[in-house]
């Protein structure tokens, strides 16, 4: 059996290559400096976007979070994994593996994107947000009716307007209800909840939602495909966006 | 260079260089030709596995996509919920975890019985210290917040009427990561548990730590995705 | 003959086993051996195989005449009104339905489920590709022993969460489990939570078996076997468990986020909570499309063999063949959106109609190189040629009519109608289980060392043939003129052609009991086979029939191409019985 005992940089342990621990270090060190880098990013995004009002476009966050993950995620696959050192066979496997996922999310993020005409088409037959009905069918069989999930009645709301109406309920008045936020989230230090407490009391919502948010909201069945409605006449972007934005606004109107 | 990293040479009583189980004594698997093959058929194996790994995950990756897109407002609103810093605190301690995973691997292959279990049991700790983290700071203030998924969604002050989705996801996502990190745990308490009693790994018989480790680093790698899609980007 | 320390001994064949039933039995429950798992396969695919054929059995009888509400005067001279034609009408207490409909709608949901999951994904790989599939590389066992019986006992506990599903009265959500049906149906929770667990589960053990025969290909091969010297078979296994690797995780989370949606409502799938169940049919048809061609390869591979032993003549296009496989594997992972077509955006529509002609390529160069093969070989017809050539016939016609599906104005007419039920039951039926067929007839030999009575095979085969045209040639029609699938009931004009489908079908029962009975007659009383009784050149003609422990006394080492049958005389081979072409060196 060969002795192991001293290590130079780059060895070979029974025809595998040994990684030395100074390269390990290092990766973990410039893992952990863009660890470092990412959360700055982050916050240096916000603070622009708050101290000087500009708007930046959605993809320099997302862009920028993304790219540094994804040299994150080739370090540890190259170094940690040992891809680097490895047979071409497994980085092959795992590449068709990414291909596959590629694949995946791209073909159906296209059609998502494409399907404005039957959300149009179909529009006003179903309700933003959801109608809750899902939540109101009680199980017929009630032989092993044993549902953890609580059904309730929410009358055709959604269910997170069902649960602000019950907040406001028990709260008796909207100015208790948004009081009762703010010391639960003091206590909790939940920043962003904070600052939805100041926009309640008319503040400015200091963080701004990204340019993304102007994308035409879409949800639901596609009920009504084939029905004989032209699609040139009924088709309105701009009630389907307003409406989601109503219930925040109803909210915040005072 | 001689650092006290490389300083185990200490030879193994009698009683566990003799046992079946250590790593000088184990054969290899009798239908492979040789040890090699025997050692890169499994590696492989482990390979595809972790591919198939990837693609579990890609179904949440895409549902997120998906959602972000449809929902953009509701999807900014959920990640301004989560608080950077418990997310970047994980993040740190999955890597020191991969870190010493790697270095476990290399532990072994040089014969540092002691390193190996050094390395190993930091990294059960960190396994320890992420769902710690999870689940004290994270999932059960925001559960009794009402932030939960689906029909338990019961937090009031939601602005937008898909955040529930957001926080499906959020559960869904992290929650079968958290699985994946038992799992991985389990895996790597299991060699810890054999290299501590057989001293069954080492540089001939090292496949069980390296699989284990591949396995941990993939949920690492998860996790540097999970990352920024759920805390950063907003 | 059983010995202390071995339960074998060189030269044994590998189910001779120690004596004692139970003994026995903790033998092959505990084996890591692949043919003895093979086996095992084979036995648990069979049954569920009958489970799924009883299921659509009980469908074809309720379609035999349409629901008619009859009104007429008794021999007291009142009025009553009685209902014909709700033939499963006796099993809606039993199954605890609502009426005769949501039986029939639980019962086609058992066919479909049981069909798709549990016996059609893992025939072919799994039994007679664990069998063969090292044998025929010339190795020892597959990669991963253990986890070979690991997945075989997955398969086992799936099938039992199936089918204590449909003990506890089975669900009507379809095998698709289609959102928002499947998460608000009537059917209490755990029946469904039950059946998309089994599904689940079964993905795990597909996955295994596909990780396993991926390494034992690229790991495993004897000496001397390059890529290009591999038998058909094991491209057509490979391209599958490439699939299967990569396309079964996706459907895990799709289960999973189901289960999700189905217990907690978690509302991804759900419309009513700003979900998109259009999302989950991508996230299903993404691995649900390729999965069948984890049904048809296989049985490709089979074919290649079939036509190539039985009439003596080199492959036409061996490398045509082998990479056109591969072809349709990239393929399957872009078509999925043509499951879908009339919930999409035209662009992914247009997009995912061009992509599915694609498929019809390398399927054609694999239809042409078989004709080929067969041109001017000497032919011998038996039950393997026989299954193989109305592999080609109903295979074809199945793969055509996919065409006018993937064009998208003609899918407006033709989407979920008995057009497409007739369709995909021409390549799963006409196609996978020929194959399975044939390739069972010719590898029984081998397998359990005992030869079938070629009269009865023949019977059977013959039965099987009409009955299948009978039953499903007659969709066509059906669907054409607008007959909607997963209807218990249809209009009067429909009956002749409903009536005839399930005569077909009573045929095709008695065709798969001949097989059945000449199946266990030959293990009872066949003639002991020969190590080769069909002259083939592939490495498991060159072990003993059974096989022994470890397949091979030494290890082979190839030294000819899998189908040089003009070059080399086959190894075990008696001319006396098969006489070799006249003039082997003339091609």
């Amino acid at each position: 059996m060969t002795n192991h005992d001293t290590t130079t940089h780059e060895e070979h342990a029974h025809g595998h290559r040994v990684v030395s621990w100074q390269t390990q270090l290092a990766v973990l060190a410039i893992l952990l400096f863009f660890t470092f880098t990412t959360v700055l990013f982050y916050n240096a995004e916000s603070w622009v976007e708050n101290a000087f009002d500009i708007h930046l476009p959605w993809w320099i966050n997302v862009i920028g979070a993304m790219s540094i993950a994804t040299v994150k995620a080739l370090l540890v696959c190259m170094f940690f994994m040992g891809l680097r050192y490895d047979k071409a066979l497994n980085t092959f496997a795992l590449l068709f593996c990414l291909f596959c996922v590629g694949l995946f999310l791209g073909i159906t993020m296209i059609d998502l994107e494409t399907r404005d005409r039957i959300y149009t088409w179909k529009e006003g037959e179903v309700a933003l947000g959801g109608t809750g009905k899902g939540l109101d069918t009680p199980s017929v069989d009630a032989r092993f009716d044993s549902s953890p999930a609580p059904t309730f009645n929410t009358a055709g709301l959604g269910i997170v307007e069902f649960r602000r109406a019950q907040g406001l309920e028990e709260a008796g008045s909207e100015l208790a209800f948004w009081t009762d936020h703010y010391h639960h989230h003091a206590e909790h230090q939940h920043a962003a909840d904070i600052n939805n407490f100041f926009t309640q009391l008319g503040y400015d919502h200091h963080l701004a939602l990204p340019d993304a948010n102007q994308a035409v909201p879409r949800i639901g069945l596609t009920a009504g495909l084939f029905s004989a409605v032209d699609p040139t006449e009924t088709h309105n972007t701009h009630a389907a966006d307003d409406a989601a934005h109503q219930p925040a606004a109803e909210d915040a109107g005072h | 260079m001689q650092t006290t990293l490389d300083a185990d040479t200490t030879p193994a009583p009698a009683h566990i260089a003799n046992h079946p189980t250590h790593w000088r004594n184990r054969p290899f698997a009798a239908h492979f030709r040789t040890r090699d093959d025997d050692f890169d058929a499994s590696k492989f194996g482990m390979w595809l596995f972790l591919t198939t790994e990837v693609l579990l995950f890609a179904g949440i990756f895409c549902a997120y996509a998906v959602f972000r897109m449809m929902y953009p407002e509701a999807w900014s609103n959920g990640s301004h919920h989560l608080d950077w810093r418990f997310g970047a605190g994980n993040t740190v301690v999955l890597l020191v975890s991969s870190w010493t995973a790697a270095s476990a691997v290399r532990c072994a292959q040089l014969n540092k019985q002691k390193w190996l279990k050094i390395n190993l049991i930091i990294t059960l700790i960190c396994a320890a210290l992420f769902l710690f983290i999870k689940f004290k700071f994270e999932y059960s203030v925001k559960l009794g917040d009402g932030k939960a998924p689906g029909t338990f969604f019961s937090y009031a002050f939601a602005e937008s009427p898909y955040e529930i989705l957001w926080w499906s996801l959020y559960y869904m996502g992290t929650g079968l990561h958290a699985l994946h990190v038992v799992i991985g745990g389990c895996l790597l308490g299991w060699v810890l548990y054999r290299s501590w009693k057989y001293q069954a790994y080492g540089p001939t018989e090292y496949l069980m730590v390296e699989n284990s480790a591949l396995y941990w680093h993939i949920v690492d790698l998860i996790w540097i995705f999970l990352f920024p899609l759920l805390y950063l980007i907003h | 003959m059983s010995s202390t320390d071995h339960a074998h001994h060189e030269g044994e064949s590998y189910f001779d086993g120690p004596p004692g039933v139970l003994s026995k039995v903790w033998q092959w429950m505990s084996t890591v051996d692949h043919k003895k798992i093979g086996v095992m396969y084979l036995v648990a695919v069979l049954f569920m195989f009958f489970l799924g054929g009883v299921s659509a059995l009980a469908v074809r009888y309720e379609l035999l005449d349409p629901v008619r509400t009859v009104e007429t005067m008794n021999e007291a001279g009142e009025m009553i009104q009685y209902t014909t034609g709700e033939r499963l009408a006796g099993l809606t207490n039993i199954m605890g339905a609502k009426n005769a409909n949501e039986v029939y709608n639980r019962i086609f949901t058992l066919h479909g489920a049981i069909m798709v999951f549990m016996f059609i994904i893992p025939s072919i790989p799994a039994s007679l590709g664990n069998f063969f599939l090292p044998i025929m590389l010339g190795a020892k066992d597959v990669a991963f022993p253990r986890l070979n019986l690991l997945s075989w006992y997955i398969y086992v506990i799936g099938c039992l969460f199936g089918v204590f599903s449909i003990l506890l009265g089975g669900v009507d959500t379809g095998w698709t489990f289609y959102t928002p049906y499947s998460t608000t149906t009537d059917a209490d929770h755990w029946r469904v939570v039950l059946m998309i667990l089994a599904a689940f589960i079964l993905g795990f053990s597909s996955i295994l078996t596909g990780m396993n025969f991926v390494v034992t290909v690229h790991k495993l091969r004897a000496p001397g076997m390059g890529w290009f010297d591999m038998p058909l078979f094991i491209w057509g296994v490979y391209a599958t468990a490439i699939i299967q690797v990569l396309a079964t995780p996706v459907v895990g989370i799709t289960l999973l986020l189901l289960v999700f949606e189905r217990v907690m409502h978690i509302g991804i799938f759900d419309p009513s909570m700003g979900g998109d169940p259009v999302l989950y049919q991508h996230f299903f048809w993404f691995y649900s499309h390729p999965v069948v061609y984890v049904m048809i390869l296989p049985g490709m591979g089979i074919v290649s063999e079939l036509l190539a032993v039985h009439s003596r003549k080199h492959i036409f296009g061996y490398r045509a063949i082998a990479f056109s496989s591969l072809g349709i594997a990239a393929v399957s992972f872009l078509v999925w959106g043509h499951h879908i077509f009339t919930a999409m955006g035209e662009l992914a529509a247009v997009l995912f109609s061009g992509l599915t002609f694609l498929v019809a390529i390398p399927t054609a160069i694999k239809v042409f190189n078989w004709i080929a093969t067969l041109y001017k070989g000497s032919i011998a017809i038996n039950t393997p040629m026989l299954y193989g050539l109305i592999f080609l016939f109903t295979f074809s016609i199945g793969g055509l009519t996919g065409l006018p599906l993937a064009t998208l104005a003609t899918d407006l007419h033709l989407h979920d109608t008995y057009y497409v039920v007739a369709h995909f039951h021409y390549t799963m039926m006409g196609g996978t289980v020929m194959a399975f067929m044939g390739g069972l007839h010719h590898w029984w030999p081998k397998m359990f060392g005992k030869m079938y009575s070629e009269k009865g095979a023949m019977t059977g085969t013959v039965l099987v043939f009409i009955g299948f045209n009978l039953t499903f040639f007659t969709q066509f029609f059906l669907g054409t003129q607008g007959m909607p699938r997963r209807y218990a009931n249809y209009v009067d004009e429909f009956q002749t052609l409903h009536m005839i489908s399930t005569y077909g079908s009573w045929i095709l029962l008695l065709g798969f009991l001949v097989h059945l009975g000449t199946f266990i007659v030959s293990l009872i009383a066949g003639d002991k086979a020969p190590p080769n009784p069909w002259g083939g050149l592939t490495l498991e003609w060159e072990t003993e029939s059974p096989p022994i422990e470890h397949n091979f006394h030494h290890e082979p080492i190839v030294t000819h191409g899998p189908y040089d049958f003009d070059k080399v005389v086959p190894p075990h081979w008696d001319p006396k019985d098969y006489p070799l072409p006249e003039n082997p060196s003339s091609h």
